[in-house]
């Protein structure tokens, strides 16, 4: 039996509240939950720390409010403040598939010389359109009606 | 060294260096998980990097003895930039942190490449050319600037007066440009090829010129490679 590793999921944020919060909601939904999921706050002028608290009741959730700018900052805040003996990063505009956490972990327990494991990044898809379809679409149909967004 | 410009990795497995041997591979910081060990044997982010942060520590983590693993069945999804504005936006900054990269892991010299893409590897660059210089040059030889090149010839001999070099020159820009935007032909649906064609040449266009300037930064002359993305 292998010794099992703890997970932390560090999510870094900044003014997106309403998208952090489906990021969120999918981590609630993993088929292995994160042992603890740490949410760093890049200096949020909207609700993001109340939808983060929101969350602490189906979580191990930890706000951290990182006023200095900058996505690298930030993700080394997340990193010092996280406990896991694997720190899993999702942005605030992804969501994760149900099994994102239990196929991240797999490569991890088989090899211990595996530092890094990655996964796939998957665009949402308007439709059955790919993301150039939706520009056409959305493009034309700004042609054809004169508007602007 | 060479890092990807963007991580388009489709088949599971160690990212090994037999494979990927004059690039190294990264994975996006949107869904990346790290060993505390590796993290804690080559220290932090570099906050120098505001974008492509992702890129520099998987090299460094490689570069210390760990393996980088591919599991595409770890997915997220990714919300996407939608206004057009956001688009260009993110491309210049893909061109532009690659400079700063490139100086940190290399010496200084002279370095041509070319590209040639590869559906199951990402991007691959091969060496066509290597000194070492007194300045960091780096240029990427790829049917995006060697269209821009043949067109600047074409108009150059037109201004002139030399009619026949410029309407060579004018027909190898044509040839170049329809090889270049192969993929976004569809020739049922005119409108659908414009923007096909639109977006692939705005995207690159970015990318080369956040390239230049983030080169002009860090003190290197820098031509990047452009990115065919597949359909």
């Amino acid at each position: 039996m292998e010794k099992k590793l703890s997970i932390s999921v560090a999510v870094i944020t900044f003014n997106r509240a309403e998208w952090l919060k489906d990021a969120l909601s999918s981590l609630t939904r993993q088929t292995r939950l994160p042992d603890e999921v740490v949410v760093v706050d890049n200096g949020s002028k909207d609700h993001t720390k109340d939808v983060v608290l929101s969350f602490s009741d189906r979580l191990n959730i930890k706000y951290v409010y990182e006023p200095v700018r900058g996505i690298p900052h930030a993700r080394n805040t997340a990193i010092k403040n996280a406990t896991g003996d694997i720190i899993a990063s999702i942005d605030d505009d992804c969501v994760a598939d149900e099994n994102w956490l239990k196929q991240m972990e797999i490569p991890f327990i088989k090899d211990p010389h595996i530092g890094v494991v990655g996964g796939n990044v998957t665009y949402f898809r308007v439709g059955e359109g790919s993301v150039e379809e939706f520009y056409i679409k959305n493009m034309s149909s700004r042609l054809r009606t004169g508007k602007r967004e | 060294m060479i890092i990807q410009i963007l991580s388009n990795l489709i088949e599971e497995g160690y990212l090994k260096r037999e494979r990927y041997s004059l690039i190294s591979p990264f994975f996006a910081g949107a869904n990346v998980a790290f060993r505390r060990e590796a993290l804690n044997q080559v220290g932090a982010y570099d906050e120098k990097c505001n974008s492509g942060e992702d890129q520099d520590i998987c090299f460094r983590i490689a570069n210390a003895g760990w393996e980088l693993y591919f599991e595409p069945k770890a997915a997220v999804r990714h919300k996407n930039r939608m206004a057009l504005r956001a688009f260009i936006r993110q491309w210049f900054n893909y061109g532009f942190h690659h400079p700063y990269l490139f100086i940190k892991h290399n010496y200084k010299g002279l370095r041509i490449y070319r590209t040639s893409s590869r559906r199951e590897e990402g991007l691959l660059y091969k060496n066509l050319f290597s000194m070492r210089f007194p300045f960091s040059i780096l240029v990427f030889l790829t049917p995006f600037l060697a269209m821009h090149l043949l067109l600047v010839l074409a108009v150059l001999f037109a201004a002139i007066g030399l009619s026949i070099p410029a309407i060579v020159f004018g027909a190898l820009t044509v040839a170049v440009a329809l090889f270049y935007f192969r993929l976004d032909m569809n020739w049922r649906s005119p409108w659908q090829t414009l923007v096909f064609v639109f977006l692939r040449y705005t995207a690159n266009l970015a990318l080369i010129a956040g390239g230049f300037l983030g080169g002009a930064k860090v003190r290197l002359l820098y031509i990047g490679a452009t990115f065919d993305y597949r359909r």
